[in-house]
């Protein structure tokens, strides 16, 4: 029987490894593991280590008498083989160290995988987290995507006209703020995102972060037959996302039929049945 | 903050090859993030890579690296002051920082030890990544390589995306009652048929030769392969997906192809806001279609 985390690969008897980090989280590795992977593609694979677009690290070339021991190795570490086949992907988290410093999902994503890491569905099941609207960890193209939202409150009265919050680097990127040497900071919510770079960068509390709140997305995919996920809820408090998550993978559960993917689903029933 | 940390260092790490500012992620007035990566992909590292890399979070960060969505290994929290020491020995271990900004970004291939592989896509993608990869460009630009239409590195959602495909060749008389394998081989349904004369579906099939490697009687053959070139995807805020540009290229054609595209784009990208341009995919968009787009 093979297990999760050991896939087919190329040439006889020979198998690829796929493993991700659980210390902390799938987005993060440290120097004692990468010395551990090091270690294991020399001892049982061919030297060389290839990552995957969903950040899990996969040691190919494995002798295949050989993986149950090279995988204990591996769980020693910290890693965890998994994430392929039937199984839930581990969640896909954008950086902890992103400069623009907005929304942390880190710690959500560790609660998820610890429910959900390599659990039984009836189909590859692909959940991300972003921090912001810019959804580097691919929100908008899973089967369940979460991206964070910060609400701001703009007061031009006590605008000091010094820009940053348009003109620096890491200030508003959608042209949502404009502010002149005459006239103070205006804002156009229309085109504001809401991901709260302009108010890590104020330095006078002219704009500031409101509350946060988390938009799912689901049933989106790439692949095959790549689609974008569709906007289920709005601004969903940070205390209910993780039940939220949660009652989306048992509705997908309890309607998907054996190798039916989310997508297929919410096709079939129509996306009010996750409402 | 950020601009004065990228004056003061840059002179220094210029002489590194491909460091470009933001390849190197001011954070603090003190700490840098920087963007590591083998060549010539950032998806594949050998052992003694992964171990200096270790080494090298360890000595000047926090011993901590982050996987990045696009294959890089980035190691943050190292001191400004160490930044030319880090890179140094990165560099000197076949590893850049590289991957960010208003450039062609790490070249992106699928495991191609797969057993769904089509075509390989490494040789052809070291080619391209020594040929276009930093390339400066009016926006980021992505390219992904998969081996067959399965397309785990996404293709269809970068600027140019090229996926192996095959083409096949029917010898019906070989065809053998009662076998089902190719039939249970396809992902895609309604593709293949075999009631009433072995048939394929040339609208369905994706081109991804499973029934030929399922057929063990050699009615379903694979008679040449080649890439389909997919272009003007994207991901992030919004998503875009590729739009068909080659139908079965070969490897010249897709360099070809990729040069082609990335020439329009330089001349026909604009300002999108203040702080950006257009996205390929934006400005084919604006233009009217990938046609009119190239013809532009
Ligand atoms: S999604 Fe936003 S917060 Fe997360 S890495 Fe990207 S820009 Fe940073
Ligand atoms: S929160 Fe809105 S106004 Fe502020 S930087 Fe983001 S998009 Fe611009
Ligand atoms: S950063 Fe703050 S003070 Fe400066 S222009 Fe923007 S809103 Fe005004
Ligand atoms: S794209 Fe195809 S060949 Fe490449 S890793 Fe995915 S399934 Fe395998
Ligand atoms: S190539 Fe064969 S297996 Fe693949 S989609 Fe076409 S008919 Fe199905
Ligand atoms: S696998 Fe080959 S022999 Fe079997 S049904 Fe398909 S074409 Fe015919």
């Amino acid at each position: 029987m093979i297990k999760a985390g050991i896939i087919r690969g190329e040439g006889k008897g020979k198998v690829v490894i796929r493993v991700r980090s659980t210390q902390p989280y799938t987005a993060e590795i440290t120097s004692e593991q990468l010395r551990v992977l090091a270690e294991v593609a020399r001892k049982y694979g061919s030297r060389v280590v290839h990552t995957t677009p969903r950040q899990a690290i996969e040691i190919p070339d494995v002798e295949e008498s050989l993986v149950e021991e090279a995988i204990r190795e591996l769980e020693k570490a910290g890693f965890k083989a998994g994430a392929s086949g039937e199984l839930t992907r581990h969640t896909f988290a954008c950086s902890r160290w992103c400069l623009y410093n907005s929304t942390p999902v880190a710690e959500m994503v560790e609660e998820i995988n610890e429910k959900y890491g390599d659990v039984e569905m009836p189909a590859k099941l692909t959940i991300s987290f972003s921090g912001c609207d810019f959804s580097c960890a691919r929100s908008r193209t899973s089967d369940i995507g979460v991206i964070a939202k910060t609400r701001i409150k703009v007061e031009p009265d006590r605008c000091i006209k010094c820009g940053l919050c348009v003109n620096d680097p890491l200030g508003c990127q959608v042209d949502a703020l404009t502010v002149s040497k005459e006239k103070p900071v205006e804002w156009d919510s229309e085109k504001c995102v809401g991901c709260g770079f302009c108010s890590n960068i104020c330095p006078v509390g002219s704009i500031t972060a409101q509350e946060k709140g988390f938009d799912i997305y689901i049933a989106g995919g790439g692949g095959m037959f790549p689609r974008e996920a569709r906007l289920l809820k709005e601004f969903v408090s940070e205390e209910r996302v993780l039940e939220e998550v949660d009652r989306i993978v048992e509705k997908y559960r309890a309607l998907a039929k054996p190798g039916e993917r989310l997508f297929s689903v919410v096709e079939r029933v129509g996306i009010e049945e996750f409402d | 903050m950020a601009e004065e940390g990228f004056k003061l260092e840059l002179p220094k790490v210029g002489i590194i090859k491909g460091v470009k500012p933001k390849d190197i992620e001011v954070v603090g007035e003190k700490i840098v993030n920087i963007r590591a990566r083998a060549k010539p992909y950032s998806n594949i590292y050998t052992a003694e890579q992964l171990e200096k890399v270790a080494e090298v979070a360890e000595k000047y960060g926090s011993g901590k690296v982050h996987l990045s969505p696009r294959h890089n290994l980035e190691i943050p929290e190292v001191r400004n002051s160490m930044l030319m020491p880090a890179l140094q020995e990165l560099f000197a271990a076949g590893l850049q920082a590289g991957g960010s900004g208003t450039s062609v970004r790490n070249i992106f291939t699928c495991a191609d030890y797969c057993p769904n592989k089509v075509r390989g896509v490494r040789e052809l993608g070291a080619i391209v990544s020594e040929l276009y990869g930093d390339l400066p460009l009016p926006n980021k630009f992505t390219i992904s390589f998969a081996a067959c239409p399965s397309g785990c590195s996404r293709p269809w959602n970068v600027d140019i995306g090229i996926i192996g495909i095959a083409e096949l060749a029917l010898e019906e008389e070989k065809c053998v009652d009662g076998c089902t394998a190719c039939l249970e081989a396809c992902p895609v349904e309604g593709a293949i048929s075999i009631e009433g004369g072995l048939k394929i579906d040339s609208e369905r099939c994706v081109r991804c030769a499973r029934c030929a490697r399922a057929c063990t009687e050699g009615a379903i053959k694979v008679k040449d392969t080649g890439f389909k070139v997919v272009v003007g995807g994207k991901e992030g805020r919004t998503v875009l997906f590729g739009e068909e540009y080659l139908s079965f290229a070969k490897d010249y054609e897709v360099i070809e192809a990729i040069d082609k595209v990335i020439r329009q784009y330089k001349k026909l990208a604009q300002k999108r806001d203040r702080k950006k341009y257009e996205r390929l995919g934006e400005v084919i968009q604006r233009i009217g279609g990938l046609e009119a787009f190239m013809s532009s």
